[in-house]
């Protein structure tokens, strides 16, 4: 019985040291040598994505397919970032976060190749060969300072005049909201009160911010009935109320909004990329009544290690501090660049004030942003983080699920009525078929002509 | 059924063979899981143990006065915090098994008048079933409830956790050690019982490279009631 009882403690003791040795420790993928920008970009990839659960990438599989390939090339980083670049659009290019963006930056000087799953879906689904060198050509064109020999080499036998021209003629690179402001202001005579603002750089992102709000009378001088038009390109209040120029614009906002004349509002969400999760307190909880809680969708964030060590789902929402629900007719333009909170916006309007969705589907990127990569890896174990030194990956830290169920990254927000972009009568003549087709239906809709 | 024939074969086999003293009782008592897992470079994510609590149907053989067999039923709640010191978010999962343990007992007996007092320790193993994950806790919100106030309002939630068939693991097993003292009074007899019981595979099941394992690793203190008979 002894013998017995010492085999039995034996074998426990050996059970428990071998179950204490085997969990597995992550690295922080920031500590990784260039060389092994792999091992970092998969690893973090691994555990700081957020979308894990909606993909068909088997991100097993993809460390067997690249693992040689990006190890071999990243002996010579600088030599063959485009080419590293390129591996990793490959390995990226079902993945949903519509916010995702890998940036490989050049140890000495020159361009940053750019790998953004989303947006080369999008430019593949516009009949663009070859989207990661499309767009890197289109982005070094804007580059300020020189390219590097290799990188004007890289350029030149990239060069397809099919895909530039396509990209550079697409909604996406030519809708802007410059050229959106641009337009109305310069017919802001058509509109019979208007109010605008440009902050050239914004106190904390050094942003561009600019807006423009307007209202037309589609009633009569005795019985007034407006139609109020508003755009800006960011969601960027919460850091710019103290411009005098923002808070008029906002103050009237808030006047033209409770104003019982106020029959219809549309509202120009397109090439609007998002902003702070505050703004919607000071833009659209206005627009429904205190009390009133606007659920939009939920959100989930990381809670462990693995790809679906996930929490639970909190509800994101907009909670209402108007007098009174907005209770005229809404509508929402969009196009492929409205994203993030500008998806948000978008789908706050049509759940809770029934908007009509006029323009193209949004981009597809509505997950939720922490504040910096160090943040999202150090606190979070998930969004943003750093692979080596010179590879920064950007991305969603919480996953973000519609109130019906579906999800808008990689999917985007389809519009009830789809108006093409004409980029040449955008662009030389300033006709805006889109915002015209807004007008058309807001005055339909309120029964006017 | 093969394991529960095995196990009750090995409980009541040497009764066959020696005419020992039967034992069955009842037990309640608290658990605290010390999880052993990784939280790797994310140091703002903490991992604590948190109460839970067990309830047993036992049933024991003591074929000589110091040794004997003991197996029975229990329901353990392994329950562990998780914190994001950075964020305040904070997550406690309790997880409910159900277990079949087998021990073996050794008894030193020594009487004060009419009582007998049996201090023991005991080794064994156990097998176990996950079969209900309820979290609760609270998560800040991603959104703010006030332009006066830009403070993300706290979510508190309680709920029963679906499971994963391709991540979640829900067969258990694993060993244990255990000490105590049995308290008889006649046939009856009350028992103190301090056990720990580490799991030896993973709440995870190994879907993806690099998986980052969870092993319960619980400490029970219990009481219970047994009565006895037999030699």
């Amino acid at each position: 019985m002894r013998r017995n009882m010492q085999i039995l403690l034996a074998i426990l003791a050996f059970s428990l040291s071998l179950a204490g040795c085997d969990i597995y420790e992550q690295e922080d993928p920031s500590t990784y040598s260039t060389e092994e920008l792999f091992d970092a970009f998969w690893e973090g990839m691994n555990t700081n994505y957020v979308y894990w659960s909606i993909e068909d990438t088997d991100w097993d599989d993809a460390y067997d397919a690249y693992k040689a390939n990006i190890d071999a090339l990243a002996a010579d980083y600088d030599a063959n970032r485009a080419e590293i670049g390129r591996e990793i659009a490959e390995m990226t290019e079902d993945l949903h976060d519509g916010h995702m963006n890998v940036s490989l930056v050049s140890s000495s000087s020159g361009y940053t190749y750019l790998v953004n799953p989303r947006l080369f879906q999008i430019l593949s689904g516009m009949g663009i060969s070859d989207p990661y060198a499309a767009y890197n050509y289109t982005t070094m064109e804007n580059q300020t300072g020189g390219l590097s020999q290799a990188d004007q080499q890289w350029k030149t036998a990239n060069y397809d005049a099919d895909d530039y021209t396509t990209l550079t003629e697409s909604d996406y690179y030519s809708e802007t909201s410059s050229r959106i402001y641009t337009y109305r202001t310069n017919d802001a005579s058509s509109f019979d009160d208007s109010v605008s603002f440009t902050v050239p750089s914004t106190p904390t992102s050094h942003s561009s911010f600019y807006g423009f709000l307007g209202r037309m009378n589609v009633g009569t001088s005795s019985d007034p009935s407006y139609i109020v038009y508003i755009t800006f390109n960011s969601f960027l209040f919460t850091e710019c109320l103290d411009d005098a120029q923002v808070q008029a614009f906002y103050n009237t906002w808030l006047e033209w909004i409770a104003d019982d004349t106020t029959a219809g509002i549309i509202v120009d969400l397109r090439s609007n990329t998002g902003g702070y999760v505050a703004d919607s307190c000071y833009i659209w909880a206005p627009l429904i009544s205190s009390g009133t809680k606007a659920v939009v969708g939920k959100t989930r964030r990381k809670t462990g290690e693995n790809r679906l060590d996930y929490s639970t789902w909190t509800p994101y929402y907009v909670q209402g501090s108007g007098e009174e629900t907005f209770s005229g007719k809404v509508c929402v333009i969009t196009n492929t660049l409205t994203a993030s909170m500008g998806e948000f916006s978008t789908l706050f309007l049509k759940n809770a004030l029934g908007a009509y969705q006029i323009g193209g589907t949004t981009l597809g990127g509505l997950g939720v942003l922490y504040e910096s990569a160090d943040t999202s890896q150090e606190v979070f174990a998930a969004g943003s983080f750093d692979a080596g030194e010179y590879v920064n990956v950007y991305m969603a830290g919480k996953q973000f699920r519609a109130q019906d169920g579906t999800y808008v990254d990689g999917n985007g927000i389809e519009p009830d009525e789809t108006v093409d972009y004409d980029y040449n009568a955008f662009t030389t003549s300033g006709t805006d078929t889109r915002y015209e087709a807004a007008l058309t239906w807001m005055k339909t809709a309120l029964g006017v002509s | 059924m093969k394991r529960f024939s095995l196990i009750a074969a090995l409980v009541f086999l040497p009764s066959l063979l020696f005419a020992g003293t039967w034992k069955v009782g009842l037990g309640a008592g608290m658990t605290v899981d010390f999880l052993q897992t990784s939280t790797g470079a994310h140091s703002s994510n903490e991992y604590s143990p948190y109460p839970g609590f067990s309830v047993s149907l036992s049933a024991a053989y003591d074929f000589l006065p110091y040794v004997g067999l003991e197996s029975g039923f229990s329901l353990v709640q392994k329950s562990y915090k998780w914190e994001n010191t950075a964020s305040g978010d904070v997550n406690y999962d309790q997880n409910l098994f159900g277990e079949i343990p087998l021990w073996v007992m050794g008894y030193l007996p020594f009487g004060v008048r009419d009582i007998t007092v049996s201090p023991y320790l005991g080794a064994g193993a156990w097998i176990g079933y996950w079969f209900l994950h309820h979290r609760k806790g609270s998560m800040k919100s991603t959104n703010y409830e006030s332009a006066s106030d830009l403070t993300n309002p706290s979510y508190s939630y309680s709920e029963n956790v679906d499971f994963d068939d391709d991540t979640d693991n829900r067969f258990e097993w694993g060993l244990g050690l255990r000490t105590g003292v049995d308290v008889a009074i006649g046939r009856w007899i009350v028992r103190a019982d301090f056990s720990w019981m580490p799991s030896l595979n993973s709440m995870v099941k190994d879907y993806q490279k690099n998986t980052v394992d969870r092993y319960n690793d619980i400490i029970v203190f219990g009481v219970s009631g047994m009565y006895a008979w037999g030699a």
